[in-house]
């Protein structure tokens, strides 16, 4: 066995760094892969055949963990061999440039769960819900095989590729690995995107929270407890933070009990109950103020409790799920999923292919974790070798909570599933009336021939929402509440309803809104943030007078920023909440797309630089997620551009009501009805034979869906070229490097290290017997370390020219 | 036998402090209460001539800091 061990020194002064460990498997582990192996493939062919009461939760649970084993064992470690190859006697940026503060080597663990808690958070939850309008089973599918062979290789790449580049962001990499003009249109395509992500996670936390005032209270006190946590920190303890987080989370748990009371008192029901303009109107003061507001008393104790909560909530969510073993609702391949229902789907429309992959997103790969592997993450890497477990481990835990999402979501009633995610437009929802909502719901979702049929459905349905919209405590009840949050929440209530039984079920429901508008929040928060750096960092660029913009202190100048920031994704949240065709189902699209090409930029990227590095044949670890990424995509964006179906296409949509409105200018369309508000309604539709136009609504509702469309429209062109031209630019990097054979890199030059740590969260036995030596090393030679160091020490403070990379936005 | 019990208490006793200190420590570490620490041990290494600062003027400087280089948060 110890012949299988090589130790690697770079100094003969101290111990070895590394431990190069050829030892092959020993039969034991053998064994248990190959049981391991035997269980995931039983479960997946559970989960792929087996229907009815045969079927639980707990299937899902087990498919998905055993092939993240499988593949985290070999797929990943495949990469790691051929492509990656850790060098763990080269220092990481965090050893060379150790400042104690954002370079600095952290223990591998921890480094886990803060590299996790930034990835994670509203994203995997929402889109696995929406996704089983098409079926459990692809979604299923694309979930685990998703993040196993794309999101995953492409989070532990990118923290690769910066962690080997003194952690520069993503936007740095592209330009020094592409050429300039890549890196402009890669810079530009992310601002694009954030600005985009930002306004759809805003319209979810809207979506759930209006006409809902228990959900208001208890989300609106997350600012005040923020605050107290903040000047706590600042003025009475500073630097406790867990204890403070402690107070804070007691507090959060006490304001969404709370909420309750707040919410059947008269005065509380009158005040917390805000319409969607409204609500919307708060979060983007609420977001402007976050951005401008000193970090100390907003942000970061916010982030304190989204990162308590995310670890939580995950524990809580697994643990309910393998308790409850839920019962599998949903159909593995519904109507819309094979392309045979006769009518369009309700909550995001278009065919499986592309839009199911669209609209996961997150949870099997997701291009924004790119700019988190390319940021905080690899200036606290100890060791090459641990960025396996970092980077590719924790999407895989990302999976997982998507995994949780999809089994909570698809043990709801059919019928309750469809009347909350549809737009109201199709349910007939009636604002604050909950009654008459779940009787007009329950009539459509009846007529869909999609779903399995019940008898008596339309009172057994209306039974249904109108309940559940009681249980959980929800006065407006439960109809068109769409965005997924609410959907999940409600799934979560039923799954944890073992603790506490139905008297709790509006504790938990309003629990799982808090904590997914928490994650929001604080993306939100940190995302506008980010923005206005890259903003006032791309607009310094510019020179002239513009070179103002680079300094940071120059409150005009930030402030300016944040309001730019603010008003692209304020404008773009109010277009949603406004939106006569309801903004989750015309937007949620945008957000999938633009989270999936961000990926597509950084998976081109990764694979520039393994094809620049003469390893063209392994160009396809990358290159598969790549294509498969960019075929998604690019048909999701020519769908959503040149379809010539209204409910698909936006500028389909948008000729139609011109149409409509032209054909009101010119009277040959007549006021068909009056609505609530007593305006004319038209009702238009286009002449035989195509006939493919359908228009219902008032001209004020005419005239917003125009302007939509052409916002929408205008996204996607934007979104495509832009991240079209990053891999044009990327393709024609490639030919060169192949025709050379291989391309220099910006890939910094190795530095040996002088510093030891274990390579993966469990150390093995010589891991432990060498962490060991060098305790005691560093005990004896607590003076000698620094002249060890001392070839470091040149370079101990960030060289010049890092602090000032046009990238500090993420450094 | 009471003692042989005595024995095991106390060994149990020390598995659930090493346990409790376990986590503790990772809760520290992860939400980043522990970086004060880290930094001393930092300065004390590297600058040895540098005085401490004290864990409010350090948590002033990290804020500071964040300010200046906000960090994405994902989705």
């Amino acid at each position: 066995m110890a012949t299988d061990l090589e130790y690697v020194r770079t100094s003969d002064s101290h111990p070895p760094v590394a431990i190069i460990d050829r030892s092959p498997m020993t039969p034991a582990k053998r064994i248990i892969f190959a049981v391991i192996g035997l269980v995931t493939a039983t479960a997946w062919a559970l989960v792929c055949f087996a229907r009815g009461e045969h079927l639980n939760g707990a299937y899902f649970v087990i498919a998905a963990v055993g092939t993240y084993i499988i593949a985290y064992r070999f797929y990943a470690r495949l990469i790691e061999y051929k492509v990656i190859r850790p060098k763990n006697d080269r220092a990481t940026p965090g050893e060379l440039y150790d400042n104690g503060r954002d370079f600095q080597p952290t223990d591998r663990r921890i480094l886990f769960g803060h590299h996790f808690a930034a990835i994670a958070g509203a994203g995997p939850l929402v889109g696995p819900v929406l996704a089983i309008q098409m079926g459990f089973l692809p979604s299923f599918i694309w979930i685990v095989i998703g993040c196993v062979l794309a999101g995953a290789v492409q989070d532990y790449m990118t923290l690769w590729l910066s962690t080997r580049r003194k952690g520069r962001s993503l936007g740095q990499m592209i330009k020094d690995e592409m050429g300039k003009l890549g890196g402009v249109f890669g810079i530009l395509g992310i601002l694009f995107i954030m600005v985009m992500l930002i306004a759809v996670l805003g319209l979810i936390i809207v979506q759930a929270l209006a006409h809902s005032p228990w959900g208001v209270f208890s989300i609106g006190c997350t600012i005040p407890i923020a605050l107290f946590m903040g000047i706590y920190l600042r003025f009475l303890r500073p630097g406790k933070v867990a204890e403070v987080t402690v107070i804070g989370v007691a507090l959060m748990l006490f304001a969404v009990v709370a909420g309750r009371w707040v919410a059947e008192s008269a005065w509380g029901a009158q005040f917390f109950t805000l319409s969607s303009v409204t609500l919307a109107w708060c979060l983007i003061i609420y977001g402007f103020l976050a951005s401008v507001l000193p970090v100390w008393l907003l942000l970061a104790p916010r982030d304190y409790l989204s990162t308590f909560m995310k670890v939580g909530t995950i524990v809580l969510l697994a643990v309910g799920v393998l308790i409850a073993l839920p019962a599998v609702n949903a159909p593995a391949l519904s109507d819309w999923g094979k392309g045979t229902a006769t009518v369009a789907a309700p909550i995001f429309a278009g065919s499986l292919f592309p839009f199911l992959f669209i609209t996961i997103a997150c949870g099997a790969l997701s291009g924004f974790h790119s700019l988190i592997s390319s940021g905080t993450t690899p200036k606290m890497v100890e060791k090459e070798s641990q960025i396996r477990i970092i980077g590719y481990g924790g999407m895989m835990i990302e999976s997982f909570v998507a995994v949780m999402a999809l089994v909570t979501a698809m043990n709801l009633d059919q019928h309750l599933y469809f009347a909350m995610n549809a737009p109201a437009t199709l349910t007939g929802f009636v604002t604050d009336d909950a009654q008459t909502s779940a009787a007009n719901a329950a009539n459509w979702v009846c007529s869909l021939k999609e779903l399995v049929p019940v008898p008596d459905c339309v009172n057994v349905a209306t039974q249904t929402i109108y309940d559940t919209g009681v249980g959980v405590g929800e006065a407006g009840g439960v109809v068109s509440r769409t965005g997924g949050a609410p959907t999940l929440a409600v799934g979560m209530a039923h799954i944890l309803s073992f603790l506490g039984g139905n008297a709790m079920k509006g504790f938990w429901y309003h629990f799982a809104i808090m904590f997914e508008a928490l994650f929001i929040l604080t993306t939100l928060d940190a995302g506008t943030r980010v923005c206005r750096f890259m903003l006032s960092d791309a607009l310094s660029n510019l020179g002239g007078v513009f070179k103002k913009f680079s300094n940071p202190s120059w409150h005009v100048g930030a402030w300016g920023c944040s309001l730019l920031v603010v008003a692209g994704w304020g404008s773009i949240l109010l277009m949603g909440v406004t939106d006569p065709l309801g903004g989750i189902n015309t937007l949620y699209p945008l957000f999938g797309i633009s989270n999936q090409l961000l990926a597509a930029i950084a998976l081109t990227l990764i694979t520039v630089v393994v094809i620049k590095k003469g390893l063209v044949k392994w160009a396809w670890i990358p290159g598969v997620g790549l294509i498969w990424d960019l075929v998604v995509t690019m048909a999701a964006s020519w769908q959503k551009i040149f379809s010539p179906a209204q409910s698909l296409g936006y500028w389909a949509q948008h000729s139609c009501y011109v149409n409509a409105k032209a054909g009101i200018a010119n009277g040959t369309v007549q006021a068909a009805s009056q609505n609530a508000a007593g305006d004319n309604v038209f009702v238009f539709k286009s002449a035989a034979p195509d006939a493919v136009c359908s228009v219902t609504g008032s001209e004020a509702q005419i005239n917003a869906v125009i302007r939509n469309t052409t916002v929408q429209g205008t996204l996607s062109i934007i979104f495509m070229v832009l991240v079209a031209l990053v891999v044009l630019v990327g393709i024609w990097v490639a030919i060169k490097a192949i025709r050379a054979g291989s391309l220099p890199t910006t890939e910094e030059p190795d530095q040996p290290s002088h510093y030891y740590a274990p390579k993966s969260l469990f150390s093995t036995k010589a891991e432990k017997a060498l962490t060991k030596e060098w305790a005691e090393y560093n005990a004896e030679h607590g003076v000698a370390v620094k002249t060890v160091q001392e070839g470091i020490d040149a370079v101990d403070e960030v060289p010049e020219g890092l602090d000032n990379d046009p990238d500090t936005p993420f450094s | 036998m009471s003692e042989k019990l005595l024995v095991h208490t106390q060994r149990f006793r020390e598995q659930v402090l090493r346990a409790w200190r376990a986590v503790v420590w990772y809760v520290k570490g992860v939400m980043g209460e522990s970086d004060y620490d880290t930094y001393c041990a930092h300065l004390r290494r590297r600058h040895p001539d540098e005085p401490l600062p004290t864990v409010s003027e350090y948590w002033r400087k990290r804020y500071a800091d964040e300010d200046a280089h906000p960090s994405a948060r994902c989705c």
